[in-house]
């Protein structure tokens, strides 16, 4: 090979990885930043791109492993050179050696965070990975002024202005490897199914009988098919969680279990507080969609017919990642299927307590701002109702003091709540609303420091909003979930379960909007189905 | 694409100019800031009207109330038909003057001349959220509007000989005729 020809794909293969790293490096940053883990890089916060980081940068990774593929052929047709023993060369020659392994860590790391999932080994490989590339990023920057000893710019603006003649002097037989795993990258998403893992999911006898009752204590449950996916809720606690699955079809219904450890029941839900000046909500970060301690556990479903990484592609990051629409209120992202629908199970231990169901929702290209709405959910919401649910025992959020909507009939009703113990598994914060009444400063007798729940049950959800029956139970440390639906349903913002279907799932551990999540999800398979 | 970009600016525009429209009042007909609440009524910028605030608790502004439609002042209509609460929250019979009455008994929000919306007075209230599951209205000022029909002022005769008003859907968006003896929801206008 000859020099020019070597040095044209020198060029060439570096322009490219400044362009792989600088994306990699700046989606990477989004993901952290999302998270709540930018260091000292939050202050960059504005200049980040913003949107779906996870498929970018899934995708850069991936652009990276070819990229590497090709430098370790390239290197092997490199001319020979006469080996320099000056001490700018050899601080040279290490600092390449230290970059190649930097570089094969990051892959390594990289596809254990794929393929192992976000939450591998609790957490630390992605926080090494987080610090690997910020090491990354010092090398490029080091590696740019060390070669100047060779030629001060010369080689820098060879690579940073690259002029056109090098595209002609690569030659063939570097263009053909690259143009192929350019067709591969692109065709990836094409690829990502066939790296999905299965969910397997068994026939139910039509004569057993599974009662949904969160207890889970069915035979039919001890020999189904089980699946663990490892989630990880970055920003909260670094906390790994795994979520075992199963799941059952009876015919026309399908039945999931679902289980996940928590040591705290979190069963309390923004309760109000009387204090001297009236009632407040107890809250640290309600009013930036943010509670993160006073809030009910939650798990949540996803099905979408797509495979893409982080939801099918839904997890939108940054505080305004859709041009033309609103931010959001936690700076962190939102949830949006642009050209999509996705199917999204949400169960909350407080709101949907006692009525078996849990919230049938969907996310879908992003809707419109609607004037006046405090908090905009993008492509979130819950399926239509037509009536039932629950209501917040307030008119309207505040961070100093509210009038309760209603209040108890029988005061005593209060009762157990003021001396409740933490995490009283028994204990579920919330009343109904027909026992209780519209608030008046004449029954407002209660003394300083009384505590009320702040949930007002009324009846089952009626419309597509109820179209799934779950039920859960805390026991000595784990979350039980079952839940039941119709592989098919009337409602147009619900998928049907059929066979190649793609699951996630994510636990909210006393959080209103930070949950844990994995990469690749589970798709569904009907055993002996055809 | 410059049209794409139009075509967001001008949404984002009217957006912006939805929320700008409106304004919120405490019952004494105090304006709250937009960030503010709860609220009472609602004031139409554009137009000077006065608009009646839901609540989803039970008394004289109940969100499920319904009233049949009944105009005193030419005994048209049909009286105490529909099912709503007073302000201490008995529930009994009753129509849309009841509502008009207590209301106006009440200066509620500072006025009283409180009356049924006409067609065009409620029309101009809906607003397509892109949502079937949402009511077609600004419902970020407007809370607790059902998906159901609103009564309009507009009446015309049926065939029967009896009279026919006019509602508004606020899921459907579309109006329809009927007879003033069912019972639908009722949002009370001002005029300024």
């Amino acid at each position: 090979m000859s020099v020019a020809k070597y040095y044209s794909r020198v060029v060439v293969l570096h322009c490219c990885a400044i362009l792989l790293l600088l994306g990699s490096v700046l989606s990477g940053l989004r993901l952290a930043l999302s998270a709540g883990r930018g260091d000292f890089f939050s202050v960059f916060n504005a200049y980040l791109p913003q949107g779906g980081m996870h498929g970018l940068h899934l995708s850069l990774g991936f652009a990276w492993c070819v990229l590497a593929l090709i430098f370790v052929w390239h290197h092997w047709h490199a001319p020979a050179r006469v080996a320099s023993s000056t001490l700018a060369e050899t601080w040279n020659r290490y600092l390449i050696h230290f970059a190649r392994y930097l570089f094969l860590s990051l892959l390594i790391l990289g596809g254990a965070l794929y393929f192992g999932g976000s939450a591998a080994l609790d957490g630390w490989v992605l926080l090494l990975h987080r610090y690997l590339a910020y090491s990354a990023f010092v090398y490029l920057i080091v590696h740019a002024f060390s070669q100047m000893i060779y030629s001060p710019w010369l080689q820098v603006r060879a690579i940073l202005l690259p002029k056109l003649k090098v595209v002609r002097q690569v030659g063939w037989k570097f263009w053909l490897p690259v143009s192929l795993a350019a067709v591969l990258w692109l065709g990836s998403a094409w690829i990502m199914p066939y790296l999905t893992p299965q969910l397997r999911i068994a026939n139910l006898a039509l004569d057993q009988e599974i009662v949904i009752d969160g207890l889970a204590n069915e035979s039919a449950w001890q020999s189904a098919p089980l699946h663990t996916v490892k989630t990880l809720n970055i920003g909260a606690n670094a906390a790994e969680t795994p979520v075992t699955v199963q799941g059952l079809r009876q015919g026309e219904v399908v039945y999931f279990r679902f289980s996940w450890p928590d040591t705290t029941p979190s069963l309390q839900h923004l309760p109000l507080v009387k204090t001297a000046q009236g009632w407040r909500i107890e809250q640290t970060g309600l009013l930036r969609n943010d509670e993160t301690q006073f809030y009910e556990d939650k798990f949540a479903v996803m099905l979408a017919r797509a495979p893409d990484a982080a939801g099918a592609g839904s997890m939108l990051l940054g505080s305004q990642p859709l041009a033309g629409y609103a931010a959001n209120r936690t700076g962190r992202g939102y949830h949006a299927a642009q050209g999509a629908l996705l199917d999204v199970w949400h169960w909350k231990s407080v709101r949907n307590h006692g009525t078996k169901q849990l919230d049938d929702s969907h996310f879908a290209a992003a809707y419109p701002e609607v004037p006046g709405e405090i908090r905009y959910t993008a492509g979130y919401k819950s399926d239509p109702l037509q009536s039932g649910g629950y209501s917040e025992n307030w008119a309207w959020p505040s961070n100093g003091i509210v009038t309760p909507k209603r209040l108890p009939r029988d005061p005593a009703q209060l009762a157990r709540f003021q001396a409740a113990k933490p995490n009283d598994p028994q204990l579920v914060w919330g009343m109904s609303w027909y026992e209780t009444l519209p608030y008046s400063s004449a029954a407002d007798q209660y003394p300083v420091g009384t505590r009320m729940p702040s949930v007002l049950w009324t009846t089952m959800f009626e419309g597509d909003r109820g179209d799934v029956r779950a039920m859960a139970s805390w026991h000595k440390g784990v979350w039980t979930l079952e839940a039941v639906r119709g592989i098919k349903t009337e409602s147009p913002f619900d998928l049907a379960l059929n066979e190649g279907l793609f699951m996630w799932v994510a636990v909210f551990d006393h959080q209103q909007t930070q949950h844990s999540y994995h990469l690749r999800p589970l798709q569904l398979h009907f055993e002996g189905q055809s | 694409m410059k049209h794409l970009i139009f075509c967001l600016a001008l949404l984002s525009g009217m957006q912006a100019n939805a929320s700008d429209r409106w304004q919120k009042t405490d019952a004494q007909g105090r304006a709250l800031p937009v960030s503010a609440g709860p609220w009472s009524c609602i004031r139409d910028l554009n137009t000077g009207l006065l608009w009646e605030n839901k609540s989803d608790n039970e008394g004289l502004h109940f969100n499920a109330a319904t009233y049949s439609w009944f105009d005193a002042t030419h005994r048209l209509g049909v009286e105490k038909a529909g099912s709503c609460s007073d302000a201490s929250m008995k529930v009994s019979p009753c129509d849309t003057r009841d509502l008009m009455v207590l209301a106006n008994q009440q200066a509620w929000c500072g006025v009283s001349n409180w009356r049924v919306p006409s067609a065009k007075e409620l029309t101009s209230l809906l607003l397509d959220t892109g949502f079937v599951g949402n009511p077609r209205i600004a419902s970020g000022f407007f809370p607790h509007t059902g998906r159901f029909p609103y009564w309009t002022a507009d009446v015309r005769p049926s065939n029967n000989g009896k009279t026919e008003a006019l509602i508004l859907h606020f899921g459907s968006g579309s109006t329809q005729w009927l007879g003033t003896q069912h019972a639908a929801r009722l949002r009370l206008v001002a005029s300024p």
